[in-house]
Parts: C-alpha cells; sequence; structure tokens
C-alpha cells in the first residue's frame, strides 16, 4: 500500500512538471509577438534516486528541471557590432540624402547663378557703358552672392538640425542606460535564487540592442551576470549597476556645435568622448564628416571666386572714372560663403563696375574682359562640380555602407530569430505534448486509486 | 534553419517593403524622366552635370552675344555700304564737274547735292544699335561726329568673347575708316572741300578732291572688307557655341535622364515584383497549425 501511496505522491509531483512545460509553452505562444522575446522551455528529467526493491530499480516519475532561454552565443556575440555599425550608417546616409542644397538642379542653386553672372557680364561686354546691361551685372553678382550664402546656410542649418536631432535622442540613451542599470541590479538579485531568470535577462537585451544601436557600445558581461556597457569614444555608460548619462555642450572649436560628453553615474563633472558610434556616432559623423568638408570647400570656393574678381575689378574703373574698388566681401576663407556679398558701394552704383581699362572711355570693356576670363581662370564651374561629386560620394558611401550593414544585421537577426524566436506550430506541439502527458499522469493517478480501492475491499 | 513566425511577418514585411520602394523608385523615374536628383543618385554623373549645365549656358550665353555682335556689325555694314555709296557719288560729280565745259550754275548745284550727301553719310554714320551709336567705338554714348564732322568716338575696339577665352573686336573703326585716323584720308572733310570747290566753281580744286574721294572709297571698303571678315568669324563662333551648347546639353541629359524603354522596364517588372511580393506574403500567412486545432 505504500508503494501505491508513493506513486499518487509521484504523480502529483509529475502533474505539477508538465502543467509547468504546458505553461511555459503558453508563455512562448503569449509571447510570440513580442520583441527581444526568446523562447523558453522547460526541461523536464525523471527524478532520482529511483527505489531499488531488489529485483531491480522503480523509477519516481518526473520532475521539473529548470527553464531555460534559447540563446546562440555566437550569433549574439555578433550582433552588437552589426546593430551599431547599421545604425551609424544609416543615421549617416539618411543625414546626408536630407541635405538638397547642393542638387545640380535645385532653382536658384549656385551652379545657375554663376553661369547667370557670367552671362550678364558677357552681355555687358557688347556694350560696357550701357547702364541697364551694368545694372543688370550687377544684380546678377547680388544674385549669386545670395546663393553662396543659400548654400552656406542650408549647410550650417543642416548641420544645426543635427544638432537638434542629437539632442533629441539623448534623453532616450539616458533613460535607456539607468533602466538598464536596474535591470543588472534586479538580475543579480533574482539570480540568487540558482535559476536564471529569463524575462529580466530578455528586457535587458533588449534595452542592450536598443543602447547599442543609439550609441554604439558594446557589451562586457561578467561572471557575477552583470553586463557592462562601454563607448566607442572611452568611458561605461552603464558600469554595473551604476549608469552614466549623455550630455551635450557647445564646442567652441567646431563652429559652436553640439559635442557629446559622459556624466559619469550621480553626477560630476562631464568629459569630452573622443567617437560615438550608433545612431548618434553616424549623425556625428554626417555632421563633422561629408557636410563640414562641403562647407569648408564652399568656403574656399567662395574665397577664390571673389579674390579672382576683387582682383580684375580691381585693375579697372567705372564710368565714372573711379579705380575699382573691391566687388565683393567674403573676408577670410572661414566662413566666407556665408559672408558673401556685393560690396554695398557697388550694388548702390553699377557706375562703379570696373568695367575700363584705366584711362579709357566708359565705353571701353578691357577690364570686363578680364572679368569674364576668370571664368576660366578661377573655374568656379569646375570647384563646383568638385565640390558636389565630393558630397555625392559620401552621401553615395555612407548609403552604401548602410546597406551592406543593413544586409549584415538582417542576416544575424534572422539567424537570432531562427534561434530565439517563438514558432507557434512548435510550441502547439509542446503545449499537445504536455497536455498528452497530464492526461497520462491523471490516468496513473486514476489507475492508482483504483488499486488502492481494491486494495481496501479487501478487508 | 527553423523558421517562426515572426521570421514569416518580418520576411514578407521586408519583401514587400522592398518592392513597394522599387516600384516607386521605377515610377518617379519612369514618371519625371530624371535618373539622378540628388548628388548621392550617381556622384561622378553629378560632378559633370555641374560642369555640363555651365558649359551650356556658357556657350548659349557667348552665341547670343555673337549674334548681337554679328547682327550690330551687319548693320555698321550696311551704313557703310550707303556712305560708299553716296562718296561714290561725290567722287562721280566730282570728276564731272572739274570738266571745264560746266558753268558755275551746274557746279553750285552739285555743291547742293554734294551737301546733300555730307547730310546723308553724316546720317548714316550717326546710326545706332539699340541705344549705342553704332560708330562711337568704346564711346558709343555720344553721336560719333559732332556738328563740324569731327570724329568724336572713341578710339578702342569693344570685344566680346567668342569662345572662352577667345576675343573678337566688334565695333566698327570709323576714325579709320571715315576720319582717316592713322595718315588717312579724312572722308567728310574731302566731302566738304568739293563743296566748297564746287560752290566757288573752282574747276582745279574740284579736281584735286577726286583722288581724297577715291582714298577714302578705298578705306570704307577695307573697313567694310575687316567688318564682312569680323561677321563671318562671328557666324562661326556661333554656330561652334549653338554646337557646343546642344553636345554640353546631351552630356548633361545623357547623364541625368532615364533611359525611356528601361524605365518602362523597370516600371513594369517593379509592379510585378511587388504584386509577388504581396501574394507570397498574403499566402505565407494563411499557413499555420494555429488554423488546423
Amino acid at each position: 500500500m505504500s508503494n501505491l501511496l508513493a506513486i499518487l505522491a509521484q504523480a502529483s509531483g509529475s502533474l505539477a512538471a508538465h502543467s509547468a512545460a504546458a505553461a511555459t509553452a503558453g508563455h512562448n505562444l503569449q509571447n510570440a509577438g513580442t520583441a527581444g522575446y526568446a523562447r523558453q522551455r522547460a526541461t523536464l528529467g525523471a527524478v532520482t534516486p529511483a527505489y531499488f526493491v531488489g529485483a531491480g530499480w522503480i523509477g519516481r516519475g518526473v520532475a521539473l528541471q529548470g527553464i531555460t532561454r534559447a540563446r546562440d552565443q555566437f550569433v549574439e556575440a555578433q550582433l552588437p557590432a552589426a546593430l551599431g555599425g547599421e545604425a551609424k550608417a544609416r543615421a549617416e546616409a539618411e543625414a546626408l540624402r536630407a541635405v538638397h542644397v547642393l542638387d545640380p538642379g535645385l532653382p536658384g542653386g549656385l551652379s545657375g547663378s554663376i553661369a547667370d553672372f557670367y552671362g550678364s557680364l558677357r552681355a555687358l561686354s557688347a556694350s560696357p557703358s550701357d547702364g541697364v546691361l551694368r545694372g543688370g551685372a550687377v544684380r546678377a553678382a547680388d544674385t549669386l552672392a545670395r546663393s553662396f550664402r543659400s548654400a552656406a546656410a542650408g549647410i550650417r542649418d543642416a548641420r544645426k538640425a543635427i544638432d537638434a536631432d542629437l539632442q533629441a535622442r539623448l534623453p532616450a540613451v539616458n533613460d535607456a542606460a539607468a533602466r538598464f542599470a536596474d535591470l543588472n541590479r534586479q538580475i543579480r538579485a533574482a539570480a540568487s535564487t540558482g535559476a536564471p531568470p529569463n524575462d529580466l535577462l530578455d528586457a535587458r537585451q533588449r534595452l542592450q540592442d536598443e543602447l547599442v544601436a543609439l550609441t554604439g557600445a558594446q557589451p562586457v558581461a561578467e561572471a557575477s551576470g552583470d553586463v557592462h556597457l562601454l563607448l566607442p569614444g572611452g568611458g561605461a555608460l552603464v558600469s554595473g549597476t551604476a549608469a552614466a548619462s549623455l550630455a551635450v555642450a557647445p564646442d567652441p572649436a567646431n563652429a559652436g556645435l553640439l559635442a557629446v560628453q559622459l556624466v559619469p553615474p550621480g553626477g560630476g563633472a562631464p568629459r569630452p568622448l573622443g567617437g560615438m558610434g550608433g545612431a548618434i556616432g553616424g549623425l556625428l559623423s554626417a555632421r563633422d564628416g561629408a557636410l563640414a568638408d562641403a562647407g569648408r570647400r564652399l568656403d574656399r570656393l567662395a574665397y577664390d571666386f571673389g579674390s579672382a574678381l576683387d582682383a580684375a575689378h580691381a585693375a579697372g574703373v567705372g564710368t565714372d572714372g573711379a579705380p575699382g574698388g573691391p566687388m565683393f566681401q567674403f573676408g577670410a576663407v572661414d566662413g566666407a560663403a556665408l559672408r558673401f556679398a556685393v560690396d554695398p558701394a557697388l550694388l548702390a552704383d553699377p557706375a562703379r563696375l570696373a568695367t575700363a581699362a584705366p584711362g579709357a572711355p566708359a565705353g571701353d570693356g578691357a577690364n570686363l574682359l578680364r572679368l569674364v576670363a576668370t571664368e576660366t581662370g578661377a573655374d568656379p564651374a569646375g570647384a563646383l562640380g568638385s565640390l558636389t561629386a565630393a558630397f555625392g560620394a559620401a552621401t553615395a558611401r555612407a548609403e552604401s555602407a548602410a546597406e551592406h550593414e543593413a544586409a549584415l544585421l538582417d542576416h544575424l537577426s534572422t539567424l537570432r530569430e531562427s534561434a530565439s524566436g517563438v514558432s507557434v506550430d512548435e510550441e502547439l506541439v509542446e503545449l499537445t505534448r504536455a497536455q498528452r502527458a497530464y492526461e497520462a499522469v491523471g490516468k496513473v493517478i486514476r489507475v492508482t486509486d483504483e488499486m488502492l480501492q481494491s486494495l481496501l475491499e479487501l478487508r | 534553419m527553423r523558421v517562426t513566425d515572426r521570421m514569416i511577418f518580418d520576411g514578407a514585411l521586408r519583401s514587400t517593403l522592398q518592392a513597394r520602394v522599387r516600384a516607386d523608385r521605377a515610377a518617379l523615374v519612369a514618371g519625371t524622366g530624371v535618373r539622378v536628383a540628388h548628388p548621392g543618385d550617381d556622384p561622378a554623373a553629378m560632378g559633370g552635370v555641374v560642369a555640363g549645365r555651365s558649359a551650356e549656358a556658357r556657350f548659349e550665353s557667348i552665341r547670343k552675344v555673337a549674334d548681337g555682335a554679328r547682327d550690330e556689325l551687319v548693320q555698321a555694314d550696311a551704313a557703310l555700304g550707303s556712305v560708299s555709296t553716296m562718296v561714290r557719288r561725290a567722287e562721280q560729280l566730282a570728276i564731272q564737274l572739274a570738266n571745264g565745259s560746266y558753268d558755275a550754275d551746274a557746279r553750285a548745284a552739285g555743291a547742293h547735292e554734294v551737301e546733300a550727301l555730307i547730310a546723308g553719310v553724316t546720317a548714316a554714320l550717326d546710326g545706332k544699335y539699340g541705344d549705342r551709336y553704332l560708330f562711337g567705338g568704346n564711346t558709343p554714348d555720344v553721336p560719333p561726329f559732332a556738328a563740324d564732322g569731327t570724329f568724336q568716338g572713341g578710339a578702342g575696339a569693344r570685344s566680346v568673347e567668342i569662345a572662352p577665352g577667345v576675343f573678337e573686336d566688334v565695333a566698327p573703326d570709323a576714325g579709320r575708316a571715315i576720319a582717316g585716323a592713322g595718315g588717312g584720308t579724312d572722308v567728310l572733310a574731302a566731302m566738304r572741300a568739293l563743296a566748297a570747290a564746287l560752290a566757288a566753281n573752282d574747276g582745279d580744286a574740284v579736281q584735286g578732291q577726286i583722288a581724297g574721294l577715291g582714298a577714302g572709297l578705298k578705306q570704307i571698303a577695307a573697313e567694310r572688307a575687316r567688318i564682312g571678315g569680323s561677321v563671318a568669324v562671328l557666324e562661326s563662333a556661333s554656330a561652334a557655341a549653338l554646337e557646343a551648347r546642344d553636345g554640353a546639353k546631351a552630356q548633361v541629359a545623357g547623364l541625368t535622364e532615364a533611359d525611356v524603354v528601361a524605365a518602362a522596364s523597370e516600371l513594369a517588372l517593379s509592379q510585378r515584383a511587388l504584386e509577388a511580393a504581396l501574394a507570397a506574403a498574403s499566402e505565407s500567412f494563411r499557413l499555420s497549425l494555429l488554423d488546423k486545432f
């Protein structure tokens, strides 16, 4: 009789084990659509030791040995770099693609304004003292100057817009970092039970992915179960249960644009970061890479063009006989495009346009030909073409990198999903298997009960 | 490899999105005919587009200026043709009236005709092209000849660009052709002297003007020949600029415009691909053990 009672006791334990298996399958099914969820599996095993009854060992049923979470560590180890790389390349490509101020077909763009300016000078060469044509040439110069300023402002505004985007992303980073550190604490506490807290681990994994994509931080796991997040530019965003935060401050060495800083956990003096990855790194790369280069090239173009025109203009005299002063104002190379303007005196009085050689009559166009010749000598169209091609190449390079990184990430994400994702078909089978096993154990209980009843009826 | 439900959904989403992006892009290219717009679409082409558009505009403005200068020179040539005719008539009168058989009345009538010819020549030389005097040289704002016939136009030439970095003088040189600058004959002075000699019934003086008028005619013919040469240069420059402009335009079109047939094919293909992606996605969603339970 004692053996029959033992069977009932074992069956009770077995029911609990199969119930846990069914619950796990149900949990998986309920999270089939949850992003970052890794399927879990209840591991059942025969209870040991078995009874030795002289002729052999009688088993003691089944018990839940643990609930594991499916993660392929080989794939997981490659994902942070892929996530950060893809987010960086995509953010850079999208930021550059959004800039249209250098499109050759842009109405009122620099390319057309340069051509119109020289066209107006050429038209004036037929009759250099013609007041209407002189006014047209000076207006064309003013339009060209506006185009320079507009292009430079477009690039500057694009860089500032990136700063705004950068600032908007920081709260998400800091919030996620704080929650990540808190999850480290929760996981440390839960793991002390000896069983892995699977759902907490998944939650931390999701935050890790998010932070990696935003900052390019790389995870470093410790034997204690903590995961630290180290930023590419040095410094820990999360160290165990302590989270640092990111802040921005104007950088005087970079035209007052924002520099990203790391604020230590609990506050303290922020320190500059050497570099960033992820989406923030991509934005910074677009801002301080291709866009900054385009701005510098535009400044150089404005300076060289303005200098060539000014030199030619200074060699002549206007219809009023006055020596040609500067034609354009632009200052030093740095910021020349943004300051580019027609000399106010010339703008107010087109008679000052120095088209004649000194001492020649007003209708002389000898110096005008010098101005026209700068189109070949200074070759502003060539420099603009080179600028446009360089910016286009940087955009295309970023887009190509983004495609490559996206393909790599896509591949790894598929492998992760294949290893960790929930298959509804699979879980339905698991659920049915657990249900059948549960029913079988129920049958064991019923039969054992009947056997007990038979035994009791013998009396 | 295990295939999960999320993989099926994500894969379907990804393939339909990619197909839709491709179809949208193909529709844009087919609809606008433009293959590239942003510098990143084709960086090498974009550098060429900037240079090509600049060249297109440059050659177009060269063509316009050359055409304008040619028209001006053609008008100047026509004016010099009239002047030449009138000077030739004066020369004929001089040859005719130098003969001793003509009396004072005949020579006085000749003097009147020569005065009229002088007025005609002056009027022709004061002709304008637009707002400027044709024969003003580089002083085109004032009449080239004063009331007393003195040349007051500019001695310098006006030049226009006829090819990148190449310039051509386009102002007729009335100082040389009419006023005899550089050691030639002052045609108007010779005509005035003829009129005076006729009025004075001085046959010898009339005879003395024949050579000067002949030399003047040669000067005018030489200037017309020079103008003719410039017109030819400007015409060929205009034709060359037109060709270069069209070449630059074709180059830009080649770099930016889509091949119509290729664009239409891509549109059809991409739409087919989108239909296939949508069909595959809907089919893959339908197959699940969930429906059999």
